[in-house]
């Protein structure tokens, strides 16, 4: 675009028609239209210099994409997961991953690797809740249910009247 | 180990793969198996969940092979469906099978 502009305009400049006037102003003499176009090619020319420069700089600086898949798409399931299970889903994670990098690129490879991660961590972290905290529910909870039921203080108290109950 | 337990459609799944894959079953090929026999993409939370479920039922045998580079020197979890498995995947499939027949004998599924 830029490179169209300064074509444009330098043809302008070279050739001796004259600029358009301004709007409300006095019409430009031919010579007045070359100057301000020169302008226009200067100004255009050093700012599209400048723009290449920081933009080559940009290149330069920029930190190359890693070929290992995301960590912290890695450490979500490392919550909720025994280290050594969570290594072999990794693994086999990162061994999917290096195909798709190979074949599509490390963007999309890093994309598809945080959706794998995301939707895995539903079923894990249903898992884990039926695993760690489903047994201490439940004992509060029929605790709680003898308490109230049987009148007793001790959901084993409650449960071992009903027995008796029921034996009676 | 279950003795009466139904399996669910995707713990069908899971179970074929493993006969399919036989020595070569680990979490990456069950997975993509699985997505192939499933016409879709799944989860492999999903699918690790349900071999956990499976191997607890006694359905499933799992260990850890050596690491290998490729997968960040990280090892594969290895899975081998056992005899009650594969007679609870026998008897699903008997069953839906059994289901497709009745159904296709008054015309249902045309």
């Amino acid at each position: 675009m830029a490179l169209l502009i300064l074509t444009t305009l330098s043809r302008l400049a070279l050739a001796d028609a004259p600029i358009p006037p301004y709007p409300g102003g006095k019409p430009l003499a031919p010579e007045d239209g070359n100057s301000l176009a020169s302008w226009f090619i200067v100004v255009l020319a050093t700012t599209s210099v400048a723009f290449a420069v920081a933009r080559l700089k940009t290149l330069r600086n920029k930190k190359p994409i890693r070929r290992r898949p995301p960590l912290n798409a890695e450490f979500l399931l490392y919550l909720f997961m025994a280290p050594q299970h969570c290594n072999a889903l990794v693994g086999d994670l990162e061994e999917r991953y290096n195909t798709i990098r190979k074949k599509f690129g490390a963007r999309r490879a890093n994309l598809w690797f945080w959706a794998q991660a995301i939707r895995s961590v539903g079923p894990i972290v249903c898992a884990w809740f039926r695993k760690v905290l489903m047994k201490p529910i439940i004992a509060v909870l029929s605790w709680a249910a003898a308490n109230r039921i049987v009148d007793h203080n001790s959901w084993l108290a409650g449960i071992l009247d009903i027995w008796r109950r029921i034996r009676s | 180990m279950a003795t009466n337990d139904n399996l669910g459609t995707f713990e069908q799944i899971i179970l074929t793969s493993l006969v399919i894959l036989g020595e070569n079953a680990y979490g990456a090929t069950v997975h993509e198996k699985v997505e192939e026999l499933a016409e879709g993409s799944r989860s492999i939370g999903s699918v690790y969940t349900t071999l956990d479920r499976l191997e607890q039922k006694g359905y499933v045998k799992s260990w850890f092979g050596d690491p290998t580079p490729e997968r960040g020197g990280r090892s594969k979890r290895f899975f081998k469906i056992q005899a009650a498995g594969e007679l609870a995947l026998k008897k699903s499939l008997q069953v839906a099978d059994n289901m497709l027949t009745s159904l296709k004998e008054i015309g249902g599924l045309a």
